[in-house]
């Protein structure tokens, strides 16, 4: 184990996995934005599939919930960030698509598409003014690969299979505004 | 009962047949999703899922089913071999063929999906990338050579001015996009073919890291618009100028043929390398479903099999207990009707014999029940017979008899059931008569005959009268019968009527004459006695005398006559005996000498019903007997005591003395009149005492005892008169 901890990752490379390193929320002009940094490691499967030209779509779930004593929470915002990424064999390079915004650029390595992926910064949340005062909120975040996503003979495979499981948990930041 | 079992029945083959068409469309979805449909596509987990579940669930209702079958199987229960055999060769049948199938069908699904992928177009496919790779490749060259060329006129130039060199350069070398990157990812200045584009993509680290080597950098490059550029970076001096090193980054156009040429060969290459790549999930997906399919479809089949099994076999289980229990004499079974087909038909049958067994059986009983009571009723009237009857079979060996045949013939037949006669016979000395009689008419085969036997038995002398038949039928039925009638009282009552009769005539033509005899003789005597002397005198007086003491003595016997002729004229009443025999005793204490007479009478002795005078005679003329029998110190024993009999309760009187006892040779006719051993005496005494005992219903009996003659009397009690006989016991 510790050997394959040794080998360059060798053995992290092993599984799938994406976790959210702490990041922040921080208030720029009236507008609350997250900063982030996903850390996304894919199986020799996934990676298998990847260089064979599947593309993988990721998501990112970004719910602000206002924190109630005698109600149950209430969701104030929810987002959705989709981004693709796949390996295009003329050029060589991975493209990472932003499908929300239609935004994509190209890489040469694997890891920089997948550090460029993991990389939030300065993800705009929502408006100060839509919180009310003395009010509690919470920032939840999850990444995860979008198994539906997939070519529909790779589906079933995915569901079945743990090296497709690429689920973080879920990150919570608070805020008092 | 049967109506709810058949309507279970039909549900529960309704519920099969439903779940059947659900697993089939199931499996049809499966398929469809399976192949590429987009319809179904997105329901392949769920179906999956289903599938899966249902599988489970039929696995455990084939194990509840083997279960159940096994524990039936242990216990013997009617019908599980049959049950478990048709399961296993249906198991067998159904799940070879299945097995063979899916081996092929697995064989042929992978070499048909590895045949979709041919080598030589795979091959193609490579070489067209690598071709287009090539030709970019080519441009590329060209392109740096171009780019290293224009750098000389970039180095040296103040920062202020660079953008309007850069957009010169730009301009010259026909770029879409170039730019100054200094360290660190800041851009000194760029220039664009579009004028909305700003700021240009800085360039990666591993990329910066070969432009610090001094080496340029090229690549192909996919816009945003989708189309295909040549990224370029080059590093460039710095004299002069803050940073050491900058890099300059020029984005080329592709022309739009070549770009598209090679986008169609990327696009064939991505599909291709997917189809490819995807080839294992297929076939996993196809084995998936296939042995979903297969798995489903054998163990519904299963399930099935031992639904059919059970309904199949359930008939021939009913028939089989329905067997058990006519076996067991459970006649009338009826069994649940079991359909229209062969077993149906034989379960009706059963139901057809059970039912006509159980009839016949119900004849069968009412028919001996019948025999029983005719039996019964004949053994009532043969017991209530008071003549013997014998039944012999063919053989002459006693089948039947009653219980006067053995009252009369004094022999117990209880045992001699299934015996000869002639064995009978011959065992009892007695009856020798009877055989000598009986036997050689039976050997004859005589049809009906009639004789009269004289038994010389311990009771004294018996006239029988037999009379005999052939009974119609063979070995079974036929045989003789065998009716024994004792006539003896009869006989007995003729003679005593016949010697009342004399007994009356006598009185009446002899005692008339007598009187005036006596009368005759006592006038001769009183006229002539006195005038004859000597001689003549002696014999007038001896014959006279003779005459008158003779006509007294025949008119002593005249009236004994006339007494035994003489009807009754019973005046009955509650009597005490005993106190009736302790007067008559103490009459004769006082008037005879030496004669000793005993009572030993029972206390509390129930009162009779008789005439005390008729009763005293009787004693007189049993005590006189004794007195006479005995001359010497005569002992009279007189007794009572209290006796029950079959009839009812009795008194019984019994007279004893010490004498020599009764002669044996007049031991069986002592009632008969003039039977007497004495000398003196009319021999009518002991023959009006049993004149008197059948007057009062009772009994007597004469015998020998070891000190000297007893008789025995027994009279009814008073309440139970009616239903006692009259019996006459002789020694």
């Amino acid at each position: 184990m510790l050997f394959g901890f040794a080998v360059a990752g060798g053995a992290l490379a092993q599984e799938s996995r994406i976790t959210i390193e702490p990041g922040a929320i921080s208030l720029r002009e009236g507008v609350y934005h997250l900063d982030a940094r996903l850390d996304v490691a894919l199986a020799p499967q996934v990676v298998e599939a990847l260089d064979s030209g599947v593309p993988l779509t990721f998501e990112l779930r970004i719910e602000v919930e206002q924190k109630r004593t005698w109600l149950w929470d209430r969701s104030v915002a929810s987002l959705l960030q989709r981004f693709q990424l796949r390996y295009h064999a003329l050029s060589q390079r991975y493209l990472l698509v932003n499908l929300n915004s239609g935004e994509s650029r190209s890489f040469t390595a694997r890891d920089s598409a997948l550090a460029a992926l993991g990389r939030i910064q300065a993800l705009p949340l929502i408006d100060r003014d839509l919180l009310s005062e003395d009010g509690t909120y919470e920032v939840w975040l999850q990444a995860r690969l979008d198994l539906d996503d997939l070519p529909r003979l790779l589906r079933t495979v995915a569901y079945l299979s743990p090296e497709w499981r690429l689920v973080s948990e879920w990150e919570i930041w608070r805020i008092n505004v | 009962m049967a109506d709810k079992r058949l309507n279970r029945r039909f549900w529960q083959a309704v519920l099969r047949l439903l779940l059947c068409c659900a697993l089939l469309l199931s499996l049809l979805l499966l398929s469809q999703a399976t192949q590429n449909s987009a319809t179904f596509g997105r329901l392949h987990m769920w179906l999956l899922f289903i599938n899966s579940a249902t599988l489970i669930v039929l696995v455990g209702l084939i194990l509840v089913n083997l279960w159940r079958l096994a524990l039936q199987y242990r216990a013997g229960a009617a019908g599980s071999r049959l049950t478990a055999r048709l399961v296993i060769m249906v198991i067998l049948l159904s799940v070879a063929p299945g097995a063979v199938v899916y081996y092929f069908s697995t064989q042929f699904l992978r070499s048909g999906i590895d045949s979709w992928f041919d080598v030589r177009v795979e091959h193609a496919l490579d070489d067209a990338l690598a071709l287009s790779q090539a030709a970019l490749d080519q441009r590329s060259r060209d392109l740096l050579k171009r780019l290293q060329a224009v750098t000389s006129e970039l180095e040296g130039v103040p920062d202020a001015l660079m953008p309007y060199v850069l957009n010169e350069v730009r301009d010259g070398l026909g770029a879409s996009e170039m730019s100054i990157v200094a360290e660190g990812g800041r851009v000194v200045a760029s220039s664009s073919q579009d004028p909305g584009r700003i700021m240009p993509d800085p360039p990666e680290e591993t990329v910066l890291l070969q432009l610090r080597r001094g080496l340029p950098y090229t690549s192909l490059d996919l816009g945003e618009d989708g189309g295909l550029h040549v990224r370029i970076l080059i590093p460039i001096g710095g004299a002069g100028m803050i940073e050491r090193e900058r890099v300059l980054q020029a984005l080329f156009p592709v022309p739009a043929r070549l770009s598209r040429l090679a986008d169609q060969v990327q696009r064939g290459y991505g599909e291709y390398r997917e189809l490819a790549y995807l080839r294992e999930p297929l076939k996993q997906s196809f084995m998936l479903t296939l042995s979903l399919v297969l798995l489903l479809t054998l163990l519904f089949a299963v399930w099935t099999a031992f639904y059919m099994a059970r309904r199949i076999v359930a008939p021939v289980r009913d028939l089989v207990e329905g067997t058990r229990a006519v076996a067991a004499g459970d006649y009338g079974t009826q069994l649940p009707a079991a359909g229209h087909d062969e077993l149906g038909f034989l379960v009706q049958s059963f139901n057809d014999m059970s039912r006509r067994v159980a009839q016949t059986r119900e004849a069968a009983k009412r028919s001996q029940a019948q025999v029983e009571n005719q039996r019964a009723y004949l053994e009532t009237v043969l017991s209530r017979l008071s003549s013997g009857v014998l039944v012999l079979d063919v053989e002459g060996r006693l089948r039947t008899w009653n219980q006067a045949a053995e009252g009369i013939l004094a022999v117990p037949l209880g045992d001699a059931v299934g015996h000869s006669l002639q064995a009978l016979l011959d065992e009892h000395e007695h009856l020798t008569p009877l055989a000598d009689a009986v036997m050689p008419r039976l050997r004859e085969g005589a049809h009906d005959w009639r004789a009269e036997v004289d038994l010389e038995g311990t009771d004294g002398h018996r006239v029988l009268i037999c009379s005999g038949a052939q009974l119609p039928g063979g070995y079974g039925t036929g045989g003789h019968v065998l009716v024994v009638e004792d006539v003896t009282t009869l006989v007995q009552a003729q003679r005593d009527a016949a010697w009342g009769e004399v007994a009356r005539r006598l009185a009446h033509e002899i005692k008339n004459p007598l009187t005036p005899i006596q009368l005759s003789a006592e006038r001769i005597r009183h006229k002539y006695l006195d005038r004859m002397e000597g001689r003549d005198a002696d014999v007038l007086e001896r014959a006279t005398r003779t005459i008158v003491q003779q006509v007294d003595a025949m008119k002593e016997m005249v009236n004994a006559f006339s007494e035994y002729a003489r009807p009754p004229k019973l005046v009955l009443g509650a009597l005490d005996l005993n106190a009736l025999l302790r007067e008559i005793v103490e009459l004769y204490r006082s008037n005879v000498g030496s004669a000793r007479i005993q009572l030993r009478l029972a206390p509390d002795l129930p009162q009779v019903r008789a005439d005390g005078n008729r009763l005293r005679q009787l004693m007189h003329n049993l005590i006189k007997n004794a007195l006479e029998a005995v001359p010497v110190d005569p002992v009279i024993d007189i007794s009572t005591q209290v006796r029950k009999e079959p009839d009812g309760l009795v008194v019984e009187l019994q007279v004893s003395d010490n004498g020599p006892g009764f002669p044996a040779e007049v031991l069986s006719q002592i009632y008969e009149p003039y039977v007497t051993t004495k000398a003196k005496g009319t021999g009518l005494g002991l023959a009006i005492v049993k004149k008197i005992v059948e007057e009062h219903s009772g009994s007597i009996r004469a015998r020998n005892s070891e000190q000297g003659a007893q008789v025995l009397v027994r009279l009814p009690v008073a309440a139970d008169r009616g239903t006692a006989l009259a019996k006459e016991v002789p020694l």
